[in-house]
C-alpha cells in the first residue's frame, strides 16, 4: 500500500475519531450501568480512597484507558505510517515518543 | 446528596467548562480543574486526573478534523511532542510532591496569564529569512506549507531549540497542572518558531492528546484517575466543547468572549486566594 502524507492525515484523522467515539459509548454505558446499581450511594471523592470493585465501574475504567490509548496508537500509527513513507528520521522521533508513553504508562 | 445527584452536578458543570474552554479557545481542563475543587470541593489531583481525560477527549476529538483539512504539521507536532511528554511526566511527578496549596497558586498564575494572552488576535511575529546553508530546520524537514485561499501556502521554521525548551515548560506544566497549556504551546510556535497562527493553534491541540496522555500515566500510576468522576467529566466536556465549536461558527462571539474572558480571571483570583490561605 502506497503511503504519503495526506493519506497518513486521513487516517490518523479517523483513527483519533473512533478513539473518541469507543472511549465515550464506553463510559456512557458502564456509567449508566454503574448509577442504575450504586445512584443511591453516597459519594467521596475529598479524601484519597483506593479503588472499589463495583459493577459497571470495569466499563467505565475501561472508556478511561480507550481514552489515554487513543494518542498512544496515534503515535504508533505514525510510526509505521512514517516508516512506509521511507521517512526514517521521523519514524525514530515517532518511536522515541512512543517509548516516552511507554515508559509513563507502564515505567 | 447520592452519586446520580453529584453526577449529574458535575456532568452539568462540565458542559458549562467545555463550553467556556471552547469558546476563550482555552480548552476545558482551565475552567473544569477550579470548577471542580472549588464548587464542589473535589481533592485537587482527583480534579487535575479527571481533566486530564478530558482534555485528551476534547483535543483528540478536534484533532481529528484539523489533521484530514492538513492544518496541523504532523512532523512539528511528533518533534515537539519528545519534549511534551518528557516535560508532562517530570511535571505530574512533582504533582506528588507539592503541597496542593502551591499548585493552586500555579494554576491560578498560569490561568491569569493564558486568559490575558488569548485575546484571537492573528499575530505577525516577525518571520525567519531564508538561508543558503542547511539548517537545523532543514535537516529535520520542519518547514511546511497549510491550505491557504490561493493554494497551499508554504512557511518556514526559525529558532528550534527555543521552541523545544518552551514546550518542555508546557509539558511540565500540563502535568501539574491537568490543563492542556496550549497557551504556552501555541506561544512556543508562533511567537518563538515563527509558525502561521492557524498552524501553531491546531499542531498545539494536535499534540495535547500525547501530552495529556504522558502525564495522565503517572496521575492512574498514583491512582489520581477515579473513573466515577473521569466519567461525568470527559462526557460534559466532550459535550461542551461540541456545541461551543458549532457556536463558534454561526456566532459572532467577540462580546461573549470578553465576558468570559472575566470569568475567568475571577477563577484565577479565586484559585489563588484559596491555594494562598491554604484552603486547597
Amino acid at each position: 500500500m502506497r503511503m504519503d502524507d495526506t493519506r497518513m492525515e486521513t487516517m490518523m484523522g479517523r483513527l483519533l475519531q473512533a478513539g473518541v467515539i469507543m472511549a465515550g459509548l464506553l463510559m456512557l454505558v458502564g456509567g449508566a450501568y454503574y448509577l442504575s446499581l450504586h445512584g443511591a450511594e453516597t459519594p467521596n471523592y475529598r479524601t484519597f480512597h483506593g479503588v472499589a470493585a463495583m459493577s459497571g465501574e470495569k466499563i467505565v475504567w475501561a472508556g478511561v484507558i480507550a481514552m489515554i490509548a487513543t494518542p498512544v496508537l496515534r503515535v504508533a500509527f505514525a510510526a509505521v505510517a512514517f516508516a512506509a513513507e521511507r521517512d526514517w528520521l521521523y519514524t525514530g522521533v515517532s518511536l522515541t515518543v512512543l517509548a516516552l508513553l511507554a515508559y509513563s504508562l507502564f515505567g | 446528596m447520592n452519586i446520580t445527584t453529584f453526577s449529574s452536578l458535575i456532568f452539568a458543570g462540565a458542559i458549562g467548562a467545555g463550553l467556556l474552554g471552547s469558546l476563550t479557545g482555552l480548552g476545558g481542563g482551565v475552567v473544569i480543574v477550579p470548577l471542580l475543587t472549588l464548587a464542589f470541593g473535589i481533592d485537587l489531583r482527583y480534579a487535575i486526573g479527571a481533566s486530564l481525560i478530558s482534555v485528551i477527549a476534547t483535543s483528540s476529538g478536534a484533532a481529528a478534523a484539523y489533521v484530514r483539512e492538513g492544518y496541523s504539521n504532523v512532523r512539528i507536532g511528533m518533534f515537539l511532542e519528545i519534549a511534551t511528554s518528557i516535560g508532562a511526566m517530570l511535571g505530574a511527578s512533582l504533582a506528588g510532591h507539592v503541597s496542593t496549596s502551591a499548585i493552586a497558586i500555579i494554576f491560578g498564575a498560569v490561568l491569569l496569564y493564558s486568559a490575558l494572552s488569548a485575546s484571537g488576535r492573528e499575530t505577525v511575529a516577525p518571520r525567519g529569512t531564508q538561508s543558503d546553508r542547511a539548517t537545523l530546520e532543514d535537516r529535520l524537514r520542519l518547514n511546511g506549507s497549510f491550505p491557504g485561499p490561493d493554494g497551499p501556502q508554504p512557511y518556514t521554521v526559525r529558532r528550534v531549540p527555543l521552541g523545544f525548551a518552551l514546550m518542555t515548560g508546557a509539558g511540565a506544566l500540563s502535568g501539574l497542572l491537568g490543563i492542556g497549556s496550549g497557551a504556552v504551546k501555541v506561544l512556543a510556535m508562533d511567537r518563538a518558531m515563527g509558525l502561521p497562527f492557524k498552524v501553531s493553534t491546531t499542531t498545539s491541540n494536535f499534540m495535547i492528546g500525547v501530552t495529556a496522555a504522558a502525564s495522565a500515566g503517572v496521575y492512574l500510576a498514583h491512582g489520581y484517575i477515579d473513573p466515577g468522576l473521569a466519567m461525568p467529566v470527559m462526557l460534559g466536556v466532550l459535550c461542551g466543547a461540541l456545541v461551543g465549536s458549532h457556536l463558534l461558527m454561526k456566532l459572532r462571539v467577540s462580546l461573549l468572549r470578553n465576558v468570559f474572558r472575566v470569568v475567568l480571571l475571577a477563577l484565577a483570583a479565586e484559585m489563588i486566594y484559596n491555594g494562598w490561605t491554604g484552603r486547597i
